[in-house]
């Protein structure tokens, strides 16, 4: 096949996907970029202007940079949650025999295959003031006052932690199914003991699958809206819920422009970070 | 006590061992002096792996004991046996340097960091890959891997070194050179091996004996000499192709029992009482062909040329007698030839067909 035929075939397959990129993701990031440089007009909402006020303000407002801190310290957070809880059990599901397996990754991804708002708002059932997890305990005589479990960072953690475990898990399985058995045997027969094996055999194998779960759950975790909307009950704010914020109540579109903007570079800085360490692949 | 016989490396007494229904060991006794090489010889499914595994303490027998130096090490895991192990894979690990894959046995046990340093270089270097310890394991060729998965198992001074299939994946040329080299430094550290292979030929030219396995059981247990002048049944015969092995009616005559070759041929065997050895064996280079006129003797209906000789293939109703004889004595034997065949008692013997 010619070069020519060859790029012309590229195109045929590549075109749809472009076309859709370029309609429904670019165009529109371009369009906010474009908004997050107009000034803020309390009559008009934005004013067509060209100014950098808008990050200006964001950069140097100790509120916005607050904001931005406790969301990524969020998403720190849920990532070492996820990662705590789902290096054990990746561990056993990728050395499980296949039936096992299957079943045990089918329960892994059910938080998956229920709806976000109603997997939230069961959330807010079990965890409120006089939810159900608070009025067992009473009951059963074990707390006075009600824990506060509901409507603060804890159920925001708790809830994020849900539906980031099966990514993690996922990335986890994926890599330490593809660690040679052979080499835990080497491992054990020059006199490893299974500490030993995990800390310098398995967990330095596993980089790649720790790299890409905690690529996944942290940006999922920073750009969540209805998790830390609903289950933070208002005293959890990040970067999404402000930009809710500011597109809605405050209608400051500029400035929600810039908090977009500034999610989105953050996101980005991650992903080239995570290029950077796992360059190997 | 001085002057009692050291224990043997390793003693293994009545081994059996089942993966659910599978019977994979049934009854191993297999006793290995120090400084002994063995080979575990057997087609695939006969057990062999598994009695490797078993001995290294992957797996743990249902019953039936395996002792080291003396020592039983029933329930004893890997890493508290001190056995060295080549796997067929190597398994080497691959995020660490070759220096790094020799040491971490030495890091297990705590060994001090400069005599770590002064034994796994030593290591390297009696395995010739000095040059090569800054290197990763998938830098490296075929053979080069072999020599570090030979050398990270050495370097902790096993009271046994095993090796699965150590050579399978090499050219066949890298094959014959490893052995070699393999052979020399099993010899001059002086550490038992117990070696699993497939491959007869590797087994004949390393081992010092040769566990021939079948069905999960020792089918025969000799040098290579013994087993391939004297293999006890039909079946190892054939598996180390020690020979024709030929299924006739044997006429008994004077101590003699003669199978019914046309006239000119002649192959008979000394008479034996044993009533289940019912299989002519005679190794192909004790056969003698002569020229046979047209219509006389067997027809030659194959040559195949091995290099130091010419195996003639000549049908008989008893089935093909392979004959090997040096090039020039082959000329006169074309293909579609006439030949008689003939071979001195003395040279054959009666194997039980099992």
């Amino acid at each position: 096949m010619s070069t020519r035929h060859r790029r012309a075939e590229l195109l045929i397959y590549l075109a749809p996907v472009t076309i859709f990129y370029i309609g429904f993701l670019i165009l529109p990031y371009l369009m906010v970029l474009r908004l997050s440089l107009f000034r803020f007009s309390s009559m008009r909402l934005y004013v067509p202007e060209f100014t950098l006020a808008n990050y200006a303000a964001v950069i140097t407002d100790p509120f916005y940079l607050g904001l931005m801190a406790r969301t990524v310290g969020l998403g720190l957070i849920v990532t070492l949650v996820s990662l705590l809880l789902g290096y054990p059990l990746a561990l056993k599901i990728a050395r499980a025999g296949p039936a096992m397996k299957s079943a045990l990754i089918a329960i892994t991804l059910s938080p998956l295959l229920i709806n976000l708002v109603v997997r939230t708002y069961a959330w807010l059932v079990l965890l409120g003031d006089t939810g159900v997890v608070n009025t067992w305990l009473r009951g059963l005589g074990l707390i006075g006052a009600p824990l506060p479990l509901g409507g603060n960072l804890f159920s925001v953690v708790i809830g994020l932690v849900h539906i980031c475990l099966p990514l993690m898990a996922l990335s986890l399985i994926g890599v330490l199914e593809r660690i040679d058995n052979a080499l835990i045997d080497a491992a054990d027969s020059l006199g490893a003991s299974r500490g030993r094996i995990l800390w310098r055999v398995i967990l330095p194998l596993s980089l790649p699958g720790i790299g890409a779960g905690s690529l996944l759950t942290f940006s999922f975790a920073i750009s969540a809206f209805v998790t830390p909307a609903l289950l933070g009950g208002n005293r959890v704010s990040t970067i999404a819920t402000l930009i809710y914020e500011k597109f809605t109540f405050s209608a400051n579109w500029p400035v929600g422009a810039t908090l977009v903007v500034v999610l989105l570079v953050i996101n980005t800085a991650v992903v080239v970070l995570h290029g950077r360490l796992f360059k190997e692949g | 006590m001085a002057d009692s016989t050291p224990p043997p490396s390793l003693a293994i007494a009545d081994v059996h061992v089942s993966y659910g229904a599978f019977h994979a060991l049934r009854g191993i006794d297999l006793a290995v002096a120090r400084g002994e090489f063995v080979a575990l010889l057997g087609p695939s499914g006969c057990g062999k792996t598994s009695l490797l595994r078993t001995i290294a303490g992957f797996v743990q027998p249902d019953r039936g004991a395996v002792m080291l130096n003396g020592r039983d090490v029933a329930g004893l895991p890997p890493r508290r046996r001190n056995i060295g192990i080549v796997f067929q894979s190597y398994a080497l690990f691959p995020h660490m340097s070759v220096l790094d894959n020799v040491l971490f046995g030495l890091e297990c046990r705590k060994v001090a960091k400069a005599e770590a340093a002064a034994r796994a270089e030593r290591a390297l270097g009696l395995t010739g890959l000095s040059h090569l310890a800054d290197r990763r394991p998938r830098q490296l060729s075929g053979g080069q891997q072999q020599r570090v998965a030979l050398a990270r198992a050495i370097v902790i001074e096993p009271d046994l070194l095993l090796l699965d299939e150590p050579l399978g994946a090499l050219d066949k040329q890298l094959r014959v050179q490893m052995q070699t080299e393999l052979k020399s430094l099993q010899r001059r550290l002086g550490v038992t091996a117990v070696f699993v292979t497939h491959d007869q030929e590797e087994a004949m030219s390393m081992a010092d004996r040769i566990v021939v396995m079948r069905d999960g059981a020792i089918a025969q247990l000799d040098t290579p000499e013994a087993l391939f002048a004297a293999p006890n049944t039909a079946w190892v015969c054939e598996f180390i192709g020690a020979g024709n092995l030929l299924r006739g009616p044997l006429a008994s005559e004077g101590g003699l029992r003669r199978l019914a070759l046309p006239p000119g041929s002649d192959i008979a065997v000394p008479a034996n009482d044993d009533a289940d050895a019912t299989v002519l064996q005679v190794p192909f280079d004790k056969l003698r062909p002569r020229v046979a006129g047209p219509g006389e003797g067997l027809e030659v209906t194959g040559r195949r040329f091995l290099g130091a000789t010419v195996e003639l293939q000549l049908a008989s109703e008893f089935g093909t007698i392979r004959a090997h004889l040096p090039p020039a004595e082959a000329h006169g034997f074309p293909f579609g030839g006439r030949a008689h065949v003939s071979a001195s008692p003395d040279h054959c013997r009666l194997l039980p067909d099992r």
